[in-house]
C-alpha cells in the first residue's frame, strides 16, 4: 500500500449538501431560532468531572445562549448535579466565584445557605417568613448526566432522549480514555464570530497546510499524503469525527527532543501506532492507522474534542449573540510523575496554543467579511464533511432548509 | 550577602533567572511576545547547550519536594521550553501575524499557576 492516502468515509451522507447558506445564520432572528430549537433541546456539555474532583466541590458553568449560569456540584453522596446559580429567596446569583470546595454555599444577599446537593440548609431569620417550607426552596435542578469525563445538562422539561441516545454509537467507544488526565492549560476568549463559523474552524483539517504553515509546517503531509487527506472520517446521526494522519518524516527540533526526551511524545509529535505500544479504545484512531496523528470529535452543538495518544483538548464554542462566541479551551495530558513529564506538558502546551490562536484568528475574520453580504453560500469539500454534517443537523433541528 | 539562586552545577545560568525564570504559562507567553527575536535568540543560545543536563538533573529529584534552587531552575527550563519555537521555526517575529491577540485571552487556573 504505497498509494496516496484516501479518506475512509463512514456514515450516511445522503442529507448533506456541499452548499450551505451562511448569511442567514448571521441574522438575529435566525439566532433566536437556534436558541429555541437547538440549545433548549440538546444535551449540552458544561463541565468536566475533574472540575468537581471530590464531594462538596463545585464549579460555575455559564451557558451564554440561555443567559444562564449553572452550578455543577458533587454532593455529599458523590453524585454530580447541576443547578441554576440562583438563590431561591430573591433570585440573586448564589455563587460568584468560579469554583470551590465547601459543604455549603451562602448567598451574599441575605445569607441563605444551600448544600452541594441543592438542599436549603440555612434560612436566616426564619420566623419572619410566613408559611415557608425550606424543603421546597432547594436549588432549581437541571437534568444532568455524565459521559466519561464530561457533565452534560438538558434544559427540556423532560428530555426527549437520554444522553446515551443523544451521543449514539460514540457513547460506548471511549471508556476511561479521558480520566486521570490533569488539565495543563485553560483559556477563555470572547471572539467576534458566529458560533457555527467558530466551531467550523476545528472540524476540518483542509486549512492546516495554509493557516498553520508557520506553527506546525510539517506535522501532517509528507510523500504519501501531500494533500493531507484525513485517514478516516465518520458521521453519526448528530456528531462526527475524523483521524488526521501524521507525517512520519516530520523534523524534530532540538528543543522538542529535549522536552520529550524524559516524558511522552505529545503534539506535534505523534508516536507510531501499534496495538501493543499504544492501546486505545475502539473510538480512537478508528482505522488503526500506523501513522495516526490525532482525532477530532465534534459533539453537536458546542464541543470539539481533540484526541492524541497521551493528551486531549476540549474546545467549547458558546454563542453569546449571532456574532459573538465565548470560546473556552482546556488542554489535558497524562499525569506527570517527574519533572521531565512537566517539560513535555509545557512544550506541548506552547505548540498547540499557537496553532489554536491562529484558528481563532480565522473565525473572527470570516465572520467580519461575510457580514458584508457579498456572498450568501459557502462551498464545502469532502474533507469538510463534518461541516456539512454540522449544518445538516442544525437545519434539521431549526426546522428549515437554510441553503437556497 | 549572596543568595544562591540555582543549584551549584547550573550557577552559570544565574544571570538569566531574574528575566526568564517565570512561574506560569501566561507570564511566559507575555514575556515571549514582548521580546524581540534577537533578544530571544540570546536566551535560546544561552540555554540550548545546558537544557538537557538541567532536565536530567531535575528529573532525578522528587517532584513534590524540589529545593528552592531546583524550583528556580525548573521555572527557567519551563520558560525555555515554552519560548523556543519562534527560534526553531525561523519566525521573524516572536508573535504570529494572524494569531488572535494575546491581550484578549483570559488565562484560567491551569495556565496561570505553576504545576508544582
Amino acid at each position: 500500500m504505497n498509494e496516496i492516502t484516501q479518506t475512509q468515509f463512514v456514515g450516511d451522507t445522503t442529507r448533506l449538501r456541499p452548499n450551505v447558506n451562511i448569511l442567514d445564520r448571521l441574522q438575529p432572528a435566525f439566532y433566536q431560532r437556534e436558541i429555541e430549537r437547538i440549545f433548549k433541546r440538546s444535551w449540552l456539555p458544561v463541565a468536566s468531572l475533574s472540575d468537581v474532583p471530590e464531594k462538596n466541590c463545585f464549579v460555575v458553568a455559564d451557558v451564554p445562549p440561555l443567559n444562564t449560569s449553572l452550578i455543577v456540584a458533587r454532593g455529599p453522596d458523590l453524585k454530580v448535579r447541576a443547578f441554576y446559580n440562583i438563590c431561591r429567596h430573591r433570585g440573586a446569583r448564589l455563587v460568584k466565584t468560579s469554583r470551590g470546595c465547601r459543604a455549603a454555599m451562602t448567598c451574599g444577599f441575605h445569607g441563605w445557605t444551600f448544600a452541594t446537593d441543592g438542599r436549603l440548609i440555612g434560612l436566616t431569620d426564619k420566623t419572619q417568613f410566613d408559611d415557608i417550607d425550606p424543603n421546597e426552596l432547594g436549588l432549581i435542578p437541571v437534568h444532568t448526566e455524565v459521559w466519561e469525563d464530561y457533565v452534560f445538562v438538558n434544559f427540556e422539561e423532560k428530555p426527549t432522549q437520554t444522553l446515551e441516545q443523544w451521543l449514539g454509537k460514540f457513547h460506548g467507544e471511549y471508556p476511561g480514555f479521558f480520566s486521570n488526565r490533569p488539565r495543563i492549560a485553560d483559556y477563555r476568549i470572547e471572539v467576534a464570530a458566529n458560533w457555527n463559523i467558530a466551531i467550523n474552524s476545528f472540524s476540518e483539517g483542509y486549512h492546516a497546510a495554509y493557516v498553520h504553515r508557520k506553527t506546525v509546517p510539517d506535522y501532517q503531509g509528507g510523500q504519501k499524503n501531500p494533500l493531507r487527506h484525513r485517514a478516516y472520517l465518520e458521521l453519526t446521526e448528530r456528531h462526527g469525527r475524523y483521524s488526521a494522519q501524521a507525517n512520519p518524516n516530520r523534523r524534530r527540533t532540538p528543543v522538542e527532543q529535549i522536552a520529550y526526551g524524559r516524558g511522552r511524545e505529545l503534539y506535534p509529535a505523534f508516536p507510531e501506532y501499534t496495538p501493543e505500544t499504544l492501546p486505545l479504545p475502539i473510538g480512537v484512531n478508528n482505522s488503526r492507522n500506523q501513522y495516526w496523528g490525532f482525532d477530532v470529535v465534534e459533539l453537536f452543538p458546542v464541543l470539539i474534542i481533540l484526541i492524541g495518544a497521551h493528551w486531549h483538548a476540549n474546545l467549547w464554542f458558546w454563542p453569546v449573540s449571532e456574532d459573538r462566541t465565548d470560546v473556552r479551551v482546556q488542554f489535558h495530558a497524562y499525569k506527570a510523575q517527574t519533572i521531565g513529564d512537566h517539560l513535555a506538558h509545557a512544550y506541548f502546551r506552547a505548540r498547540l496554543r499557537e496553532v489554536f490562536r491562529e484558528d481563532v484568528g480565522t473565525m473572527e475574520q470570516v465572520t467580519g467579511v461575510l457580514k458584508s453580504g457579498a456572498m450568501a453560500n459557502i462551498v464545502l469539500s469532502k474533507q469538510e464533511l463534518l461541516l456539512q454534517q454540522h449544518y445538516a443537523v442544525a437545519d434539521t433541528m431549526v426546522g428549515q432548509n437554510a441553503a437556497r | 550577602m549572596t543568595t544562591q539562586m540555582l543549584p551549584t552545577e547550573f550557577k552559570d545560568l544565574e544571570p538569566l533567572v531574574a528575566e526568564w525564570a517565570l512561574t506560569n504559562e501566561g507570564d511566559r507567553l507575555a514575556k515571549l511576545v514582548a521580546t524581540s527575536i534577537p533578544d530571544l535568540r540570546k536566551f535560546y543560545d544561552a540555554m540550548i547547550g545546558r537544557a538537557e543536563a538541567a532536565r536530567d538533573y531535575l528529573s532525578a529529584l522528587p517532584i513534590d519536594a524540589l529545593p528552592p534552587e531546583a524550583k528556580t531552575l525548573f521555572h527557567l527550563l519551563m520558560t525555555f521550553v515554552e519560548t523556543a519555537h519562534p527560534i526553531e521555526l525561523n519566525w521573524t517575529t516572536t508573535d504570529i501575524d494572524d494569531a488572535f491577540p494575546l491581550s484578549r485571552v483570559t488565562f484560567g487556573p491551569a495556565s496561570a499557576t505553576s504545576p508544582i
